[in-house]
């Protein structure tokens, strides 16, 4: 045998010999370990959780003492150890303890995990890639900084005594670094930029590679402790330090240009791709006045959490901010990008520089979780300003308000995964399986990946994008550097039972570029005004809306658990020989039958008028099930079974449109008439173009806090908009009127929405009226708040107005060709609310349809 | 020569453990080291097989600096420590199996024959041996691969003197072959076969030389005086341990020539005198050494 190899397997076979107690049972601990976090066992014992919790720490303190140990038997720093005069190569004395450490905590922790793994059901190939990861983060950084230690140390104990002094001395820099004011160009970890900390890991693996070479360099061969110790303490120092001190020192523009080389095409996205907008919002973010006590700052600090964007400013920014100062918001959304890209906000900051100020300004916005984003493929940003620069903003015409933007733009690549507990192989999500768990309603999802990684991998229920999870936090560390990596994303969605079959729609995203954003204003972005309005007292922020609609309120059972809210507007009373016909309103998606609380009682002169919520929205339930278009259909014919309604005309709004056709087709006898308001389209369809020319375009501002306190005084803001509002009713049951959205679980209308099917218009079997809005340029679709000087805005709405006077030409003429009673009306330029902006026309049309009818006998 | 230092200097903290260390072994010569609990031996010994690092000044082993010895040169360099430690939970078989392998020149032949010879138990982990058998042990595995340096750092001490001459005894076999430097504070049992001689002292070496010059230049010397004298002031460099009382003067001096020019000396300090020369044992000559050092050391 090679010379070299029996002097390796000398030492090996000795030190083995030394350390059988201990080797023995660091072995047994670590198989222990193996398993436990591979197998589920169905046990609840307490004992368990505790063992499942702590027995990775034992692990690897047990691996961390055999490290020690085993250098500790021919410990370089002794000069009494027989091993120092024999003939012993030192590389490799170095190589037999390496050889040792794999054959004694690698060969058993790889094999235990083959085995849990196969026994886990798992392929043999899958098997052997998961058990063959190499667990990066903690071994790479910490197996050549034990092992320092252990060369240096006298012995076993001071090892020991080292490894604690060495935490506590990082624990010190670590609590330097949040004392020490951050600069606004440090990394940040409110951001997502722990997805950088590949960075940090290659200088901190670098350093404690170097500082053990040195430390056995001098160590050993030069047989110089002194200088063995510095080398390593220094090294150690740039490890500490590489690890906080991006956390208070300036190191954004280092680190962005070496993010920017890690992608293959920079110049793959144009920063022009990426628009950065104002919401026009500017809420009290702190409503503390200066001479509240302790006590009534942290209640009115409560009360300032429910406005917007203040739930994710934490107590201390709002406490720092100080009284009366208000918050604003702004978007960053995406243009000519694929709608299912994603921008993930490594670093924003604004800069405010006014002569009123005593020294430049530096903001960061409070942190909002891609969750809780209200854009798909877009960010929302929440600022803070104090009324001192407020009030400095606003006295000073010189004053510049930057922003600054480093985004990632992620592409993905989207697979679906039946929810079968069946493993499958995707080429850049890695061995995925989706299992569902009825008892709890989720569906957990798995996907195991070895070598390079994607940025981030989500999942989400096909065509319930609300519904995405993320399996874990990005990572955006260059390729070559993941050669060695494995990582596992579990991902757990919440109710599969939106979906009558579910499946799961993988995604894996990469990096495909990154880019900086930057705009400047002269005020407070997108603010009307020099400075935003001065914030409220929580008593003016009292609501005055009322719903003075002269209907009843009931529900009426549909399903299990499942009650709609049925409003009851009346109707005249039966004449002689005359029974008044009965309308059932069905509100649009997202909507409730409160919509119609104006038109309703005019309507209710004439006929008996009821309005049905569906299931998710207003009054009614909001079950995570039964969305399908068969299913919310029959809720309608449940409610008119309990009521005993008998052959009333159906009135549906936009998404309720679907309804009517199902209903007019599949149960012809029990309807009189159909009434389509703008509601006849194919949602079937995937309208991606115009979808993603309308995420191009600036979302809709929101309004002023202070508009929200009543139906009067939320008119300007509808003015400003251009909208034709809705009636009280439905402001304040589908609204929040804290913030001036809809309120509605997002998953419930997407999961509506992908349960369309193509309307089968032929299948109609009774009369029916198609009412439809269609604007007559494209200039009655250039939203107030658009920039009508911005070329690309001006080309986005043409572009749109095209694709939507074709499509709604086909449809018209799709309905008409098609419906065997079939009569249609079309208000020009009229609102999609079209009995809202065109009530009168809406009402005519209805009575003369009806009027026309011939209703059968009672 | 197979060892040579420098001005050798090594400081652990504000103590000065060796002090311009300029030691030359020659080749084949047995090469004895002696001095006073910490004179400097282990340390100078030590910097000779580069587990200690001298601050200042060359070690060399075979010409070569210590620091640069590769494996191939302890393949020729058996160093035996009363302080070594050894991998306590092997057995001596473990231990020697685990040394065969670091030493191709290893002779199992003479291992297994010293083996029976100290009477070394095969299946007796290292931990559980007495003070003198592990001694046994290690010079065992200090011969066995056949050496051309044999560095012993007081071998013999704590040894009973059976198993002293058992150690001895096997020295006294490779002697011829091996070059061997060994540290002692006592050198009868070494006098056999010790061909050089060096004397350390607080830190310093103070003298190095064959054995035969040091036989002659060291004399104990029985003086009569005339009269009642003092010791002369200064004394002379050559004089150790004076001692007067009465009429009667003993000494050693190290630098005896011949009769004539003690004589001269004497007369100088004392007028007419008489005086008896005697020749020294080694043994002598080291406890005079070791005395004047503890003396000197005190003042």
């Amino acid at each position: 045998m090679n010379v070299r190899a029996t002097v390796i397997l000398a030492i090996l076979k000795k030190d083995l010999r030394c350390l059988l107690p201990m080797t023995s049972a660091v072995v047994l601990i670590v198989i222990l370990e193996a398993f436990t976090a591979t197998l589920q066992f169905e046990t609840a014992a307490p004992v368990w959780s505790l063992v499942k919790l702590y027995l990775p720490y034992l692990s690897m303190a047990a691996c961390a003492m055999l490290i020690v140990a085993v250098f500790q038997q021919d410990p370089a720093e002794s000069v009494e150890h027989d091993w120092l005069t024999r003939p012993i190569p030192k590389w490799d004395l170095l190589l037999a303890k390496f050889a040792f450490l794999c054959l004694t905590i690698l060969v058993p922790m790889v094999l235990a995990h083959l085995v849990a793994n196969l026994m886990n059901g798992r392929s043999l190939l899958e098997a052997v890639l998961q058990a063959t990861v190499f667990e990066s983060s903690w071994t790479m950084l910490v197996i050549p900084f034990l092992t320092a230690i252990a060369i240096l140390s006298r012995s076993f104990m001071q090892a020991l005594g080292t490894l604690l002094v060495s935490l506590v001395v990082l624990v010190i820099f670590a609590s330097l670094a949040s004392i020490v004011k951050a600069s606004p160009e440090a990394i940040n970890d409110d951001l997502y930029s722990y997805g950088l900390s590949w960075m940090q890991a290659i200088v901190v693996l670098a350093s404690n590679v170097a500082g053990l070479w040195l430390g056995f360099r001098y160590q050993f061969q030069q047989r110089d402790p002194r200088r063995a110790r510095n080398a390593v303490a220094a090294m150690t120092l740039v490890s500490i330090m590489a690890m906080t001190v991006p956390f208070f020192a300036p190191v954004w523009p280092a680190i962005f240009p070496i993010l920017q080389s890690t992608v293959s095409e920079p110049d793959l996205v144009a920063a022009d791709a990426l628009r950065l907008d104002s919401l026009h919002a500017c809420y009290p973010a702190s409503v503390i006045g200066a001479n509240e006590s302790e006590h009534a700052k942290n209640a009115s600090i409560e009360g300032a959490k429910t406005i917007i964007g203040a739930p994710y400013w934490e107590e201390r920014h709002l406490k720092a901010a100080g009284p009366h100062s208000v918050t604003y918001a702004t978007t960053v959304t995406t243009r000519n990008l694929p709608l299912d890209w994603r921008v993930l906000p490594l670093k924003a900051m604004v800069t405010y520089t006014s002569a009123g100020l005593p020294e430049r300004l530096q903001h960061r916005p409070a942190h909002v979780p891609s969750t809780a984003n209200v854009l798909r493929g877009g960010i929302t940003n929440f600022w803070l300003a104090s009324e001192e620069l407020q009030a400095s903003i606003s006295n000073d015409p010189t004053t510049k308000v930057e922003f600054d933007y480093r985004l990632a733009l992620l592409a993905p690549t989207s697979f679906t995964l039946p929810i079968d507990n069946v493993r499958r192989h995707f080429p850049k999500a890695g061995y995925c399986s989706a299992k569902r768990d009825t008892a709890k309603n989720k569906v957990m999802v798995d996907c195991f990946k070895r070598g390079i990684q994607p940025t981030l991998v989500s999942a989400e229920l096909v065509d319930v994008p609300a519904s995405r999870v993320d399996g874990g936090p990005p990572s955006f560390s260059p390729r070559w550097l993941d050669v060695f990596d494995g990582q596992r994303y579990e991902m757990i969605i919440d109710a599969p039972t939106l979906k009558t079959d579910p499946q799961v729609l993988v995604t894996a995203f990469e990096s495909k570029a990154f880019v900086n954003k930057s705009r400047a204003s002269s005020k407070l972005f997108g603010v009307q005004g020099s400075t935003c309005p001065r914030p409220h007292l929580p008593k003016d922020m009292q609501s005055q809306w009322n719903d003075e609609s002269t209907h009843k309120s009931s529900v009426v059972a549909v399903d299990q658990g499942v009650n709609l809210e049925v409003l009851n507007w009346g109707g005249p009373n039966a004449g002689a020989g005359h029974e008044p016909k009965t309308l059932v309103l069905l509100p649009g998606a997202g909507a409730t039958a409160h919509f119609y609380d104006d038109l309703a009682p005019i309507l209710a002169k004439k006929y008996r008028v009821i309005g049905i919520t569906r299931r998710g929205f207003g009054g009614s339930s909001k079950p995570d099930f039964g969305y399908d278009i068969a299913r919310l259909s029959e809720d309608i014919v449940q409610v008119m079974n309990t009521l005993k309604i008998k052959s009333p005309i159906l009135v549906g709004h936009s998404f309720a449109g679907d309804e009517l056709t199902y209903l007019g087709s599949r149960y012809p006898d029990r309807f009189a008439a159909l009434i389509y308001l703008d509601a006849a389209y194919d949602r079937s369809r995937k309208n991606t173009e115009e979808r993603s020319l309308l995420v191009s375009l600036p979302p809709t501002p929101l309004p002023a806090l202070s508009e929200l306190a009543s139906r009067t005084a939320i008119q300007p803001y509808l003015d400003r908009i251009g909208s034709v509002g809705l009636p009280e009713g439905e402001m304040m049951i589908s609204m929040d009127l804290s913030v001036g959205r809809r309120k509605y679980d997002e998953r419930h209308a997407q999961a509506m929405m992908s349960g369309v099917v193509a309307p089968a218009y032929d299948k109609i079997k009774v009369p029916a009226l198609s009412m439809y809005a269609v604007p007559t340029s494209a200039d009655k679709l250039m939203e107030p708040w658009y920039d009508k000087n911005d070329a690309r805005i001006r080309e986005a709405v043409d572009a749109r107005f095209k694709i939507r006077s074709e499509y709604q030409q086909k449809q018209i003429a799709k309905f008409k060709a098609e419906v065997a009673n079939a009569e249609v009306v079309v208000l020009k330029d009229a609102d999609h609310s079209i009995f809202i902006s065109n009530r009168d026309d809406v009402v005519r049309e209805m009575e003369g349809f009806v009027g026309k009818l011939e209703m059968p006998p009672p | 020569m197979i060892v040579n230092t420098e001005h050798v200097h090594k400081r652990y903290g504000k103590v000065e453990v060796l002090r311009d260390i300029n030691l030359q072994v020659p080749e084949g010569s047995a090469f004895a080291l002696i001095g006073t609990n910490g004179a400097g031996k282990t340390t100078t010994l030590r910097t000779l097989v580069n587990i200690i690092k001298p601050d200042a000044g060359v070690a060399a082993v075979f010409g070569t600096p210590t620091h640069l010895l590769s494996h191939q040169d302890y393949m020729q360099i058996g160093y035996v420590s009363e302080s070594q430690k050894l991998p306590g939970r092997l057995t001596i078989e473990q231990y020697f199996s685990y040394l065969r392998a670091l030493y191709p020149n290893w002779d199992k032949g003479l291992e297994l024959s010293l083996r029976k010879k100290f009477e070394l138990p095969s299946s007796r982990s290292l931990s559980k041996l007495s003070h003198g058998m592990r001694m046994k042990t290690v010079l065992t595995a200090a011969l066995s691969f056949r050496p051309k340096l044999l560095i012993l750092d007081e071998p013999l001490s704590g040894l009973d003197s059976l198993v002293r001459d058992e150690v001895v005894e096997g020295l006294l076999e490779q002697a011829d072959e091996t070059t061997i430097l060994i540290s002692s504070h006592e050198l009868a049992e070494l006098e056999n076969f010790t061909t050089h001689i060096a004397f350390m002292s607080g830190g310093q070496l103070t003298f190095q030389e064959p054995i035969e010059s040091l036989r002659d230049r060291f004399r104990q010397i029985s003086v009569t005086l005339s009269s009642k004298k003092e010791l002369p002031d200064p004394l002379p460099a050559s004089w150790l341990s004076p001692q007067i009382s009465g009429h009667a003067l003993h000494f050693v001096d190290t630098d005896f020539r011949d009769c004539e020019q003690l004589y001269r000396s004497l007369t100088k300090h004392f007028g007419a005198v008489q005086f008896e020369e005697e020749a020294m044992t080694l043994r002598e000559i080291s406890k005079a050494l070791i005395l004047d050092a503890r003396k000197g050391s005190r003042k």
